[in-house]
């Protein structure tokens, strides 16, 4: 008897070990790549493997918590206790405390109201909760025991267009107790209340970005609509919000859901009045650079920022639909750290097949999301490297460089693929006056800011230490300039002898003789014509690879010397072509050779002004870079004036007989490009369907 | 003369009608039996430890302990002598596939119509099952008629249980053809909600699945043996994920345990859960082969429509499928006895021998990674130095001088092409950037009489660029579809594939000549330490011979990688296995970087270190690099919990532009940044890895409270806390994230 007993104590004592295990007990490794996006390294940011700031430590669903099965988790939140409330597609509140056990359930409101296919929650400061009943169009209050206290509907008020559909999503109540409710499909904002529920208007609509050619497509459309014209002028509507959060200061943080247009700004912060965007976001893409074209049967994955959150720090928390993924980004909307996924397809703790909703608890450190399709709601925790990045971004941000020095440097012996430690150890050294540590940290973590800081002090330091060499190196060079160029004055000292070579030199000084020379004695050289042709193409590769770290974005994996090549040397051999064949025709004198040549010695402006470029952006600032724009614009109207000497001196004609076949020979420049584009897809489209053939063959 | 022409015509006709009939699927006709032949005796073999009984009422099996009576079933037994009865009294059923020894999915290739067949509802009541007598047991053949597929099934006693194998090239078809086959799926079923019950599962390190009822469907997972076959071509990949290295599952219920080793084929088997299903009312575990490989075959079509299909390879695989259920019970009836059971299988079966040392730390040093510089703009590949090889042989001197000898070193990376894919093997070379093959002598030579191994990693699967003797066209593996079966690196944030980063893997066939070329190198060299990491840690399949079917469904990978690592034994080079599977793993001399976790399946309840309690005291090993895990806190408790050495992966510099590398090594592994935290993590547990130095684990434990507490041969136990608060133990408390060491 004894024996049965204790047979069964332990028997028990293990089912509830095997449960309790099931939810507590930590993880070593996680389901997912945890990796980060590094800015500024090329023509898009790189998603590099990071150190994960979260791990998934724990999924639990109604059987692990002793409950009734969940039909559809459709929101999550957390009260200012820190319990968690679990919104049930069917007309249920689950409360659960702290430590993540069932405490209570609220039902039908009153023993009746229903809210079936309600969207959210939000529980207030006393502790009463909305329930957003979308589908009811209306929001139901009630009290902490599920008695009802009020519902709000759709107001009455003439800003309110008569077709307004009152279909609540979301909601939340600021410092000041205004009310601020989403309602989905509602492109006017957020409807705004005041205290006393009294409907005030519309706050934050997103906007439509008008440009000169919508603009000029809008009228034409006024004026000969059809069916397909009005369908598209619907979508470009304001795009809806999603979501609605509130940060500790009372500001309303939004998304924007997916659009086909819209992979940038999907999150803002919006300011008092009429709630502009202050968050500097409009530029910044809250979700993946790539998209993924092989997985869902090619279809675009519609990644969005469907649930944000907002902790105290400032840092958002955004969920995304298509793959399942949380994107934490710093107050600066740098991203620091993404995790979860699964695509749809998760069985793994930390992977998702369709996410719900979003919460936070205990300023970020604990991550809560729900999945709809298992009903599992997974908590990830943040690891201690995690806690470590955020507490240093909140000290860089406020300025304290120092402070967050040794914490930093901690940091990259952690992970050296964390792009916002280079830039902030950057500032430190800058803050001590070592501008060489500064500058080489933030060449590493591509912080061109922060170089920029430092190249200041760093140049200044050494203008200060060599101001007389320097002075005196450059009167030097004055002098001897002086003494060379009287001196070969009057000896007739000739620096170049080869006659050819100087009379492309000339160019630059006497283009009319030197044209003149090319035209009537031939002395123009193809073979100078075409060095100078590698020089241009040269030069324009230099000025990427060579030039200044503050003026270049230099990305060796998708650099392109081919296309480079297209738009220079390409460029130019296309306009020497195109003119040749339209002067013929238009009774051009100028012979293939001598447009050439006229072309190419004409390049040297843009040669000599590309070479100035690479020295002056490295010892330039990026607020200097007026002195470059105008040294392209004289070397580009130098270039053009040239031309024209050129060309009126071969082609012997009238300036306005130039204009009009210079405009040609643009035009067949574009033609020969669309030829060969147009021949390009022709072989592509021929080698595609023979390897079509063949797989379809090989499949039978 | 007319006639004679016509007769050579009708002829040639039928010649040309009797080949076209061979449709290359090569198996043997189905032949309708006439009638069941049920042996008039229930009990087919005995011997001293086991009875096997044959269960007529479902053509099951039931093993009966001789000493203690305790009965093991293909079909779960009740433990008590009542029928189980429904709210109206009437008994319960089981569901026919609980009753069912086997289940067999068939496809028609006509008509692409793929059903599941069980023998109890298709063969035992509507087909036929016939026997044979055969030594120590049964074969019985189950005809499943409305199929038309007879499949025979061997039950063999042995010393240890019972083994259930089937040999393909005996299965019987007609037009619907066998794709997979479930040997006795409910083996290692447990009636859910059964007290003190589990399943086990060699995902990863080892995992616990609950037999507590959870919904209709309840919860399931599938996964394959030794990993996911590269050859099955998948349009992206959804998340990372442990794999089953072992050949090993198995369940408890109450005080007994069944272990299940898939010792035929266990390269084309997947062990497949389902747990806490109201439908079937057990939770069970259990062996699926895949007797026909296949790809996902995804064609654009010239319209740009997308056709996805699964396409078959027509061939079976070629060689027994088989899985041994080895009864336990009492102390032994848990994952510990399991572990037990499967060691002494690999000791008596597979050759693995007992290694005379121990090691408790292990670096892998990585070479060099491809970075895309450009010369005037001009795109070129060349190696970025992360570690040359006097930057190796330095930190290596660094810690000897902290740490002392007694640890392992893995120079990874240093071919033509650094960890990066490029030539098979590396070229069979150091790259100049990183140093040379002398160079590489030398450091041998120098670690030759010291207490430290170092080993040189040679990647024989992966490639990307023909070399002298290899082409990519002839020598590459070939998927289900008849097409190479290339291989991609996934985009980290979007995990769709990396187009331009395609490589190919060498067909297992190849393996052999790859070595013999290798062996004058290594011989040359005198590197007497060799891993083959990629060799070691996946398995694929090869359709490109479609006579044989050698390396169908991955089967015979397992064979000739182990030939390969045989060969290099032989010449007495020792070997590193990383990441191991079990083929690999049971033949080197040390482990690496040996799994911490499971996949973390939503089905688990939580991980065990199965995989270490199997190898520990007859192997050195090591737990995966400590420093690239997500909490290396965590790793070195997981590394202290399962007795296992510390793993760490060095690099010498990092630079910036790695991070334009696919891999994720680069991260947290420079040996100055670490070198602190390694050594104090070595010299804090260096006292208890001298206790546990070749000692073997006998059980491991963990408790109500979540103390995990291991206990080896020697009478050492370690105690280890993961929770976020104090523990008790028998030795004094335990505070959060620590160890207790006792004796």
């Amino acid at each position: 008897m004894i024996k049965r007993f204790l047979k069964s104590v332990f028997a028990i004592s293990f089912v509830i070990l095997l449960v309790a295990m099931s939810s507590f007990v930590a993880s070593a490794e996680v389901p997912f790549d945890s990796y980060t996006y590094w800015s500024d390294v090329g023509e898009e940011n790189k998603a590099v493997y990071n150190r994960p700031m979260y791990s998934a430590e724990l999924s639990f669903d109604a059987h692990s918590l002793g409950i009734a099965e969940f039909t559809k988790i459709n929101d999550i939140t957390f009260d200012y206790q820190g319990n968690l409330y679990i919104l049930d597609n069917s007309s249920r509140i689950v409360v659960i405390d702290n430590n993540y056990n069932f405490v209570r359930e609220i039902g039908l409101i009153n023993g009746e109201e229903s809210y079936n296919e309600a969207k959210s929650i939000y529980i207030a400061k006393d502790n009463t909760i909305y329930i957003c009943d979308t589908e009811g169009h209306r929001i139901l209050h009630i009290n902490p025991n599920g008695e009802l206290i009020n519902i709000i509907t759709l107001p009455k008020a003439l800003l309110i267009p008569d077709d307004f559909d009152f279909r609540p999503i979301n909601m939340v109540i600021d410092n000041s107790g205004y009310t601020y409710i989403l309602s989905d499909g509602s492109y006017y904002g957020a409807l705004l209340y005041d205290t006393n529920m009294e409907f005030l208007g519309f706050y934050g609509a997103n906007t439509v970005t008008a440009t000169v050619g919508s603009v000029l497509s809008n009228i034409k459309n006024r004026i000969l609509p059809n069916n397909i014209k009005i369908e598209k002028s619907a979508k470009r509507l304001p795009f809806c919000f999603v979501d609605l959060a509130i940060d500790n200061n009372g500001f309303i943080y939004t998304s924007t859901g997916y659009t086909d247009t819209a992979r940038k700004g999907q999150v803002r912060k919006l300011g008092p009045g009429i709630g502009n965007n202050i968050l500097n976001s409009d530029d910044i893409s809250f979700v993946d650079t790539k998209i993924n074209t092989s997985y869902n049967d090619g279809a675009v994955s519609k990644q969005d920022i469907f649930d944000i959150e907002v902790d105290d720090n400032g840092f958002v928390y955004g969920l995304e639909s298509a793959f399942g993924k949380v994107f934490v980004y710093d107050p600066s909307c740098r991203t620091i750290s993404v995790f979860g996924g699964g695509m749809g397809f998760g069985t793994q703790v930390g992977t998702f097949v369709t996410v719900s909703a979003l919460a936070i608890k205990n300023n970020g450190s604990e991550v809560l999301v729900a999945d709809s399709a298992n009903n599992k709601i997974t908590l990830f925790k943040i690891t201690d490297f995690g806690t470590k990045v955020k507490g240093l971004i909140n000290l860089t941000l406020k300025g304290e460089y120092s402070e967050a020095k040794e914490g930093w440097e901690e940091v990259i012996a952690l992970d050296n693929n964390f792009q916002p430690a280079y830039g902030a150890l950057s500032r430190a050294y800058i803050n001590e006056a070592d501008y060489d540590t500064a500058l080489e940290l933030a060449k590493k973590g591509y912080d061109r800011e922060a170089y920029a800081i430092a190249f200041e002090y760093k140049r200044s330091e050494i203008i200060s230490d060599y101001f007389v060499l320097i002075f005196i190196a450059i009167v030097l060079l004055i002098v001897l300039l002086i003494v060379f160029l009287v001196v070969s004055g009057r000896k007739k000292i000739k620096l170049i002898r080869n006659k050819q070579l100087s009379l492309m030199l000339s160019v630059l000084a006497h283009p009319s003789n030197a044209f003149t020379e090319i035209k009537e004695k031939k002395q123009g050289s193809i073979l100078l014509c075409v060095i100078s042709v590698i020089a241009f193409y040269v030069v324009s590769i230099l000025q990427t690879l060579k030039g200044g770290f503050l003026f270049t974005i230099y990305d060796p994996t998708s650099f392109n010397s081919i296309w480079l090549f297209v738009k220079t040397a390409g460029l130019v051999i296309l306009w020497i072509v195109a003119n040749w064949m339209v002067c013929t025709l238009l009774g051009g004198k100028g012979r293939f050779k001598e447009i050439a040549i006229v072309t190419c010695y004409s390049l040297l402006p843009l040669i000599i002004s590309g070479i100035i470029k690479i020295v002056l952006t490295n010892v330039l600032l990026p607020s200097e870079a007026s002195f470059l724009n105008i040294l392209n614009a004289i070397a580009v109207i130098y270039f053009v004036i040239l031309m024209i000497i050129g060309l009126l001196k071969i082609h012997d004609f009238s300036m306005g007989r130039l204009l009009g076949t210079s405009v040609l020979s643009i035009a067949g420049v574009a033609a020969i490009v669309f030829l060969a584009i147009a021949i390009v897809i022709l072989i592509q489209q021929f080698g595609g369907f023979i390897a079509t053939v063949v797989t379809e063959l090989l499949t039978l | 003369m007319i006639k004679k022409i016509l007769i050579i015509l009708s002829c040639f006709a039928i010649c040309l009608t009797l080949t076209s009939c061979d449709t290359g699927f090569g198996s043997l006709k189905y032949v309708e039996a006439n009638d069941s032949d049920i042996p008039v005796e229930s009990v087919i073999a005995q011997n001293s430890n086991y009875i096997l009984e044959l269960d007529k009422d479902n053509m099951g099996i039931v093993l009966t302990d001789v000493k203690t009576n305790e009965k093991w079933s293909s079909t779960p037994i009740n433990d008590s002598d009542e029928p189980e009865l429904d709210e109206f009294g009437m008994p319960i059923n089981k569901h026919p596939r609980v009753e069912s020894i086997l289940a067999v999915e068939c496809k028609n290739f006509e008509s692409d119509e793929v059903n599941t067949y069980f023998s109890y509802t298709d063969a035992v009541q509507g087909g036929y099952v016939t026997h044979e007598v055969i030594e120590n047991g049964i074969l019985l053949k189950y005809h499943f008629a409305d199929a038309s597929v007879m499949i025979p099934l061997e039950c063999t006693l042995t010393d240890n249980g019972v083994k259930l194998s089937i040999d393909p090239k005996k299965i019987e078809e007609n037009e619907n053809k066998v794709i997979s086959l479930s040997i006795a799926p409910f083996f290692c079923g447990v009636k859910n909600d059964t007290e003190n019950s589990y399943l086990f599962v060699p995902s990863g390190s080892g995992a616990l699945v609950g037999t507590q009822t959870k919904s209709e469907q309840g919860n399931s997972f599938s996964a394959q043996i030794y990993g996911n076959d590269p050859s099955i071509d998948e349009v992206a990949s959804t998340s990372t994920t442990e794999v089953m290295r072992l050949n090993v599952f198995g369940a408890k219920a109450g005080d007994k345990a069944v272990c299940a080793i898939v010792d035929g084929s266990p390269a084309s088997a997947r062990i497949d859960v389902t747990s806490g299903s109201k439908s079937f009312g057990y939770s069970s575990c259990y062996a699926s082969f895949l007797m026909r490989g296949y790809t996902n075959h995804v064609a654009e079509l010239y319209s740009y429509e997308r056709v996805e299909n699964v396409v078959y390879s027509k061939k079976m695989i070629n060689k027994p499928v088989s899985v041994t259920f080895c009864p336990l019970s009492g102390d032994n009836a848990d994952y510990s006895g399991m572990a037990a059971v499967y060691r002494d299988y690999l000791i008596a079966n597979n050759g693995m021998k007992t290694v005379d040392k121990d090691v408790s730390l292990s670096v892998r040093i990585i070479g060099g990674t491809q970075m895309t510089e450009s010369f005037v703009g001009i795109p070129y590949e060349t190696i970025y130095p992360t570690t040359t090889l006097t930057a190796a042989e330095n930190i290596i001197n660094d810690i000897k001088k902290n740490l002392g000898d007694g640890f392992a070193v893995q120079l990874k990376g240093f071919g033509e092409s650094g960890i990066d894919i490029g030539k098979i093997a590396g070229n069979y070379t150091v790259s100049d950037k990183l140093g040379s093959m002398s160079k590489l002598e030398k450091l041998f030579n120098s670690y030759k009489d010291n207490n430290i191994d170092l080993y040189f990693d040679f990647d024989i699967v992966k490639f990307n660029t023909n070399s002298s003797g290899l082409s990519k066209f002839f020598d590459s593996a070939t998927n289900a579809g008849g097409q190479k079966a290339l291989q991609y690196y996934y985009d980290i944030a979007v995990r769709d594939k990396k187009i331009d980063t395609a490589y190919n893997l060498l067909s297992p066939a190849k393996f052999s000549d790859i070595y013999n070329k290798l062996s004058k190198k290594i011989s040359k060299y005198n590197i007497s330490g060799v891993s083959f990491d990629t060799l070691s840690s996946i398995a694929y399949s090869d359709y490109i011979d479609n006579e044989n079917a050698d390396y169908y469904s991955k089967n015979g990978y397992a064979n000739a990688a182990g030939s390969v690592i045989d060969a290099l034994k032989t010449n007495k080079n020792q070997y590193m296995a990383s990441s191991a599977n079990a083929y690999s793993a049971i033949k080197a001399d040390i482990i690496t970087e040996s799994p911490i976790s499971s996949e973390k399946n939503n089905a688990f309840l939580y991980d065990v270190p199965f995989y270490q309690m199997v190898f520990k005291g007859s192997i050195p090993i090591t737990v995966q690099s400590v420093n690239l895990t997500s909490d290396s806190k965590l790793a070195v408790l997981k590394a202290v919990e399962s007795g296992s050495g510390l793993g760490y992966t060095l690099i010498d510099t990092w630079d910036s532009s790695m991070i334009n590398s696919d891999l994720p090594y680069f991260y947290n592994s420079v040996y100055s940044e670490i070198k602190e935290g390694m050594f104090e993590n070595s010299k804090s547990l260096s006292d208890y890895y001298k206790k546990i130095s070749g000692q073997q684990i006998i059980k491991h434990f963990v408790h109500e409270n979540g103390l995990r507490e291991t206990l080896f041969e020697n009478g050492v136990r370690v105690y280890v806390n993961y929770t976020n608060s104090k523990l008790e133990t028998p030795a004094g408390e335990l505070p959060p994230y620590e160890y207790f060491i006792t004796e």
